[in-house]
């Protein structure tokens, strides 16, 4: 009896000291949030602990700080700075499920089982008519850690000071800055155009507009000669009964989808439409940036909206945004916007800015001409 | 009487069930989401275009002085969906704007809801 109370006690005592080693353990992790070198955390940029088990889209609510008070939009994904995540490791497979190295070899493989494709004509074509809304996942519900995984070190590194930043509200957008949006925006298709020969994708996003061409009339890639990277890239496709086949390469490398990539991304997609929606997948292979290819499901449902005043339309961030641009990195090293009366300030509502422009530089080189003399 | 007045935080803005506009081009890390203003004033301008609708409004500071607020909406199809058109907002019109303001504390920031001079309320 003495013996098992000792035991006992002993038992309590070692696991009260287990359980307070642990707690300084836990205590002594290291996040994204805390540390003070982020390159030095090498080690637990897998971990998901390190980013308290945060997915990379609640990473980047944090940029808000606050606790969301709607459903929607960016105040809907905010989250506080720091707060715990409900990221499910291998909630999605992120790694391919296709045994191919490259995407030409997945194409390759992809037509042969098409028997060559298949020659639609208008009458046989599939009818991917009406506004179509999604794109691509990208496991949204896996921690950042599963994303780091699949990364070579450097595009880990380059992915975990995207994601720190962002927590502080230090966001790089290209959208935000005027650019274009890259490969990546291209997939979020609103309308596919079909026809025998050719499929347009098209989309218009609030600042820009997509648009891929994809060429299922059997002329193929342009000669190596003269192939370079383009924002869309070039896609050639076929059809396999009504399933939509796509290669893609000449990406220029940007960043979107799931991290940065290189020019050397190559993508092989698949479509089909199944009653009011288009259910497919796109395959990535960027030997530089993915320890291995990389699949995510793509997924469309038609839009029922149809009110003419929401149609689609053409635009640019510039209208209101400016070449200069109104969205900058002030000194703090923070996103910003300029008001009237700041340097470089654009204003939207002038009707002539290329009047206004002139009439800056009459003065100027009067100026400079008296200077000088002349 | 244009007035310039500083509402609650956030919990103000969870109690009254305010949205925000939805996906804009850019983050909104400029903004304090963690404040809810209110200022009341003259429209001076109102620019209905991508990928942000802006409106201009003069607003009597603390010194008397008239201070021009910037507001950034959401894009056109957002406003459009919200029922925001091309007359909802004309320069001379009295409005009430609930925004989150700038960090930086210059006057201007993203809007929440604004009263219109109809009395009409559009989030």
């Amino acid at each position: 009896m003495i013996v098992n109370m000792k035991f006992r006690a002993a038992a309590s005592i070692a696991a009260l000291l287990v359980g307070l080693l642990l707690s300084v353990a836990v205590a002594q992790q290291v996040t994204i949030f805390d540390t003070a070198d982020f390159r030095q955390d090498r080690a637990l940029w897998t971990d998901p602990a390190y980013y308290r088990n945060n997915t990379v889209g609640q990473l980047r609510g944090m940029a808000l700080n606050i606790t969301p008070y709607e459903t929607n939009g960016q105040v809907g994904a905010a989250r506080v700075y720091g707060s715990e995540g409900t990221g499910r490791v291998g909630a999605v497979n992120l790694a391919s499920p296709h045994p191919y190295t490259n995407a030409w070899e997945h194409y390759q493989a992809w037509l042969k089982e098409a028997g060559g494709g298949t020659r639609h004509t208008r009458d046989t074509i599939p009818d991917w008519s009406g506004n179509w809304e999604g794109g691509a996942g990208f496991g949204r519900q896996n921690p950042a850690s599963d994303v780091v995984r699949i990364l070579t070190p450097q595009y880990q590194e380059y992915f975990v000071q995207e994601l720190k930043a962002s927590t502080e509200g230090r966001i790089w957008g290209a959208g935000a800055f005027c650019l274009p949006g890259g490969f990546f925006s291209a997939l979020d298709t609103r309308e596919f155009i079909v026809a025998p020969g050719r499929v347009w994708t098209l989309a218009a996003g609030n600042g820009s507009n997509t648009i891929r061409w994809i060429y299922t009339d059997g002329s193929g890639h342009s000669p190596e000669q003269f192939q370079f990277a383009k924002w869309h890239g070039e896609s050639i496709g076929v059809w396999d009964d009504d399933a939509l086949i796509v290669h893609t390469n000449q990406i220029r490398g940007w960043t979107g989808g799931l991290s940065e990539f290189t020019d050397n991304l190559e993508t092989v997609e698949r479509y089909r439409r199944v009653d009011d929606t288009i259910e497919g997948e796109i395959t990535l292979y960027d030997p530089e940036v993915f320890v291995s290819p990389v699949n995510s499901r793509l997924r469309f449902e038609l839009d029922p909206e149809t009110r003419p005043e929401l149609r689609q339309l053409y635009n640019t961030c510039v209208d209101t945004n400016g070449p200069s641009t109104k969205v900058f990195m002030d000194d703090r090293g923070l996103l910003n916007e300029r008001l009237p009366g700041d340097p470089l300030y654009w204003d939207s509502t002038d009707p002539r800015p290329w009047g206004t422009w002139l009439s800056e530089s009459d003065k100027r080189y009067e100026q400079s001409r008296r200077a000088e003399g002349r | 009487m244009n007035n310039l007045n500083w509402t609650g935080l956030l919990a103000g803005a969870m109690a009254l069930g305010v949205a925000s506009p939805a996906l804009p081009h850019h983050s909104h890390a400029m903004f304090d989401h963690a404040q809810r203003v209110a200022v009341s004033g003259t429209v001076t301008e109102y620019v209905y275009r991508n990928p942000h609708v802006f409106l201009y409004v003069d607003v009597e500071g603390e010194n008397g002085e008239t201070v021009n607020y910037w507001v950034e909406l959401s894009n056109l199809t957002n406003m459009i969906r919200r029922g925001v058109g091309q007359t909802t907002f004309k320069p001379g019109d009295t409005v009430t704007v609930h925004l989150h303001p700038l960090k930086d504390g210059r006057p201007g920031g993203s809007y929440i809801t604004i009263v219109a001079a109809d009395g009409k309320t559009y989030e």
